[in-house]
């Protein structure tokens, strides 16, 4: 009886889905005119958004009001965490944000997909040029199959605006104070470490307190040095037969395990989060810091010069680095208010809005070549990612590759610098979750 | 005696009927009466105990068509490493939020039933207050007392046991204990109150008998206060042992569940698997089990403090 109720009420909501597919089915070919958002008549559009973009999209939002006047927007800011514990369920519902942030990975993406959540924006990317000057590698991660259980390849589902490179951060006096440039590759780094170390500095900066970013963005970091980006590209997404044990891997790990050893990350950072740990790198605290680029818009909010960013260069040579064209957003399969979140989203990502996004010393996916920095740190980071979009490979995070995949590294990277694991240990716990998901990924 | 196959004999064909027929008009009338509330009851909590026990049988996303897979999700709570580790965190936890709050309490109210304190109402007032101050605040004092730059390292070092200072959140071998204690200042307060007003009730001329007999306070504290305290003791254990099991806003305000897996607890493993990781039926599973160890240990206590008499 109640089996048979919840199957009527699972029904009902599919068959609500399939209405709402089909009415959405239609695709533009060119960007949306103010006179079809006009014809909606006096509408609210609902966004959800990553507190991340809230100084972006104080600009936007007014801007777009002005064009769009019987446009109101209705904005909702989340925390990081917050927002990914509720937007799947929150697309889900009757009452969908129009325009939401998400997530890239199989829990959040994945399952949106799957249900049929969101909206394919391939007609949109195209309409608008968005795929105009940026490397076309940038998309596979918002790229997904029908079933929503493999990513890589498929319709685009969401895009996102300004490119968030993992870099090094490095504090510009104190390299000075060691007489030492800003490093270019892996062996500079190890070389400035070691200098750092000796001169009683401490190394690199961490806040780790949230089982992150040491397992998620620095070990990213490591492994990109040393590895090829197909080969780690096709671990995180699940391709058959690959495995976490390679001999790049490794190595970043023993890197990683002998930065430890040497005390390059100081002490108590397992205890300090990561906002305490960018903050005090803004205080002059620590040499490096190893990060997303977004965490330079906080660094140059104090000093727009005193800090400079690098991607390395890894062994092959290659600008490789974990990144994204950003948090991604989406257009609900839902909404009533196509043309409008359509043509929110189409000025977010325009080249006219690009300066918007460096104002706030972010990387603009668009006209990146000519936007204003705020300072020299953000000259640097828009000419890194400009090395990146010409020449270089972006790898995925590697906690896409399972929907525990963030919890399983951040504990045990947590636990080979505290000498309670090995690298052996280390590998096989991370390559048994991923297998785990492997099966369970295909009988979705 | 010989009442009793008298009032056999004579009554009971008379007594049945004008009893039985008013009983049974009065029970579909209670059921009316009841029906608000037991349908509000069945809808907010009985519905979703029934479908959380149904989604552990499952493969969900929260999203999409579950499927069944029997008792796998269960299979995967009693065998799956992390999480037996991480039930037994819960259990560790029951020490700090309810084993110690409660000997605290009884400390306070030893001492207090052989002193007489003044300003009573100020203490009290005082030591109950983390129990009222929200979760949020309280976590994030104590991630700054813990924090390496913070008052306890800066303690140890000025008494010279600088050696001793740590992140001591971050630290695998402190993280669970200081979490816990956080859970110990908060629960103390709410014993110490219930203690307080059930020695209030114990019969001071129990005191004196007591003293007149040459008990000394351990004496008195075992044969007077202690027996005269056993309800809100029990009381007490259940309230804070149920806190204890279902510990999730202090873990996620301060360590995530980190350094490793040293301080994860059962309620966050099951927002993880429910809202995180869309694992849903395995954190329904998870739910069950924990349900079902909080309503037999919340059994055993009651039990076990029932007063003979």
């Amino acid at each position: 009886m109640l089996r048979r109720t919840f199957n009527a009420m699972l029904a009902a909501s599919a068959a609500t889905l399939m209405l709402a597919g089909s009415a959405s089915a239609e695709d533009i070919t060119a960007p949306v005119t103010p006179e079809q958002v006009a014809a909606l008549g006096d509408v609210t559009l609902r966004v959800w958004a990553d507190a991340g973009e809230q100084a972006m999209l104080e600009k936007l939002i007014p801007l777009y009001e002005e064009t769009y006047p019987n446009v109101t927007v209705e904005l909702t800011l989340k925390g990081w965490d917050d927002l990914m514990g509720t937007v799947v369920n929150a697309m889900n519902s009757n009452t969908p944000p129009d325009v939401t942030n998400g997530n890239q990975g199989f829990a959040t993406m994945g399952t949106m997909v799957r249900a049929q959540l969101v909206r394919p924006l391939d007609d949109f990317i195209t309409a608008y040029g968005i795929d105009q000057g940026v490397p076309a590698s940038g998309f596979s991660s918002m790229q997904w199959n029908d079933e929503g259980t493999a990513w890589g390849q498929g319709k685009i589902y969401a895009m996102g605006g300004a490119t968030q490179p993992l870099g090094v951060f490095y504090s510009k006096a104190k390299l000075e104070e060691l007489g030492l440039e800003a490093p270019q590759s892996i062996e500079d780094l190890q070389a400035a470490l070691v200098a750092a170390s000796e001169a009683g500095e401490l190394p690199i900066m961490l806040g780790n307190a949230a089982q992150y970013p040491l397992g998620s963005h620095v070990l990213g970091i490591l492994i990109d040095m040393y590895s090829s980006v197909a080969e780690v590209n096709a671990w995180i997404a699940g391709t058959e037969g690959s495995t976490f044990d390679t001999p790049s891997v490794r190595k970043a790990l023993e890197t990683l395990s002998a930065w430890g050893e040497a005390g390059y990350f100081g002490n108590g950072y397992d205890g300090r989060s990561l906002d305490d740990a960018v903050a005090s790198f803004g205080g002059g605290e620590g040499v490096f810091f190893l990060g997303g680029s977004f965490n330079g818009a906080r660094l140059a909010a104090i000093d727009p010069d005193a800090f400079g960013y690098a991607l390395l260069r890894g062994e092959s040579g290659e600008y490789v680095t974990t990144g994204t064209f950003g948090t991604p957003w989406h257009i609900s399969s839902k909404t009533q208010v196509e043309p409008a979140a359509i043509a929110f989203l189409g000025m977010m990502l325009s080249a006219d809005f690009a300066q918007a996004y460096a104002d706030v010393s972010r990387l603009p996916n668009a006209n990146l070549e000519t936007v204003t920095p705020t300072g020299s740190m953000h000259e640097a980071q828009l000419a890194a990612a400009r090395d990146l979009f010409a020449d270089g490979d972006f790898v995925g995070y590697l906690d896409w590759a399972t929907p525990t995949m963030q919890r399983t590294m951040g504990t045990q990277a947590q636990m080979l610098l505290a000498g309670r694991t090995d690298i052996n240990a280390f590998i096989s716990t991370v390559q048994d979750d991923w297998a785990a998901y492997q099966a369970e990924r295909l009988e979705q | 005696m010989s009442q009793v196959p008298l009032g056999n004999g004579t009554s009971i064909g008379q007594a049945e009927k004008p009893v039985r027929v008013p009983s049974e008009q009065f029970a579909w009338r209670h059921l009316l009466y009841l029906a608000p509330g037991l349908i509000i009851y069945a809808l907010f909590c009985l519905w979703p105990v029934i479908q959380t026990i149904q989604f552990s049988f499952q493969r969900w996303d929260g999203i999409t068509d579950p499927r069944w897979v029997g008792l796998r999700n269960y299979i995967q709570v009693f065998t799956n490493a992390q999480t037996l580790t991480v039930f037994g965190n819960g259990l560790i936890m029951i020490i700090f939020y309810a084993v110690l709050p409660v000997l605290i309490g009884l400390l306070i109210v030893a001492i207090m039933t052989r002193i007489r304190i003044r300003l009573l109402a100020v203490f009290r007032t005082v030591l109950f207050l983390p129990q009222i101050l929200a979760t949020v605040v309280v976590a994030v004092a104590w991630r700054w007392i813990y924090d390496y730059d913070g008052p306890v390292n800066a303690l140890l070092s000025a008494i010279g046991l600088g050696a001793f200072s740590r992140a001591w959140l971050g630290d695998f071998d402190t993280a669970l204990i200081s979490v816990g204690l956080i859970g110990t200042w908060i629960n103390f307060g709410l014993c110490m109150v219930l203690f307080i007003g059930g020695a209030q009730k114990i019969d001071t001329q129990l005191y004196e008998a007591a003293r007149l007999d040459g008990a000394g306070p351990l004496q008195e504290f075992l044969a007077v206060t202690l027996p005269g305290l056993r309800g809100e003791i029990s009381i007490a254990l259940v309230l804070t042992v149920t806190n204890a099991l279902r510990n999730f806003d202090i873990v996620w305000n301060t360590t995530s569940g980190g350094p490793g897996t040293s301080t994860l607890v059962p309620s966050y493993l099951i927002y993880e698997g429910a809202f995180i990781t869309r694992n849903v039926g395995f954190a329904a599973a998870a739910s069950v089990v924990l349900t079902i160890l909080i309503l037999v240990l919340t059994g055993v206590i009651t039990r076990l403090m029932r007063s003979k008499d």
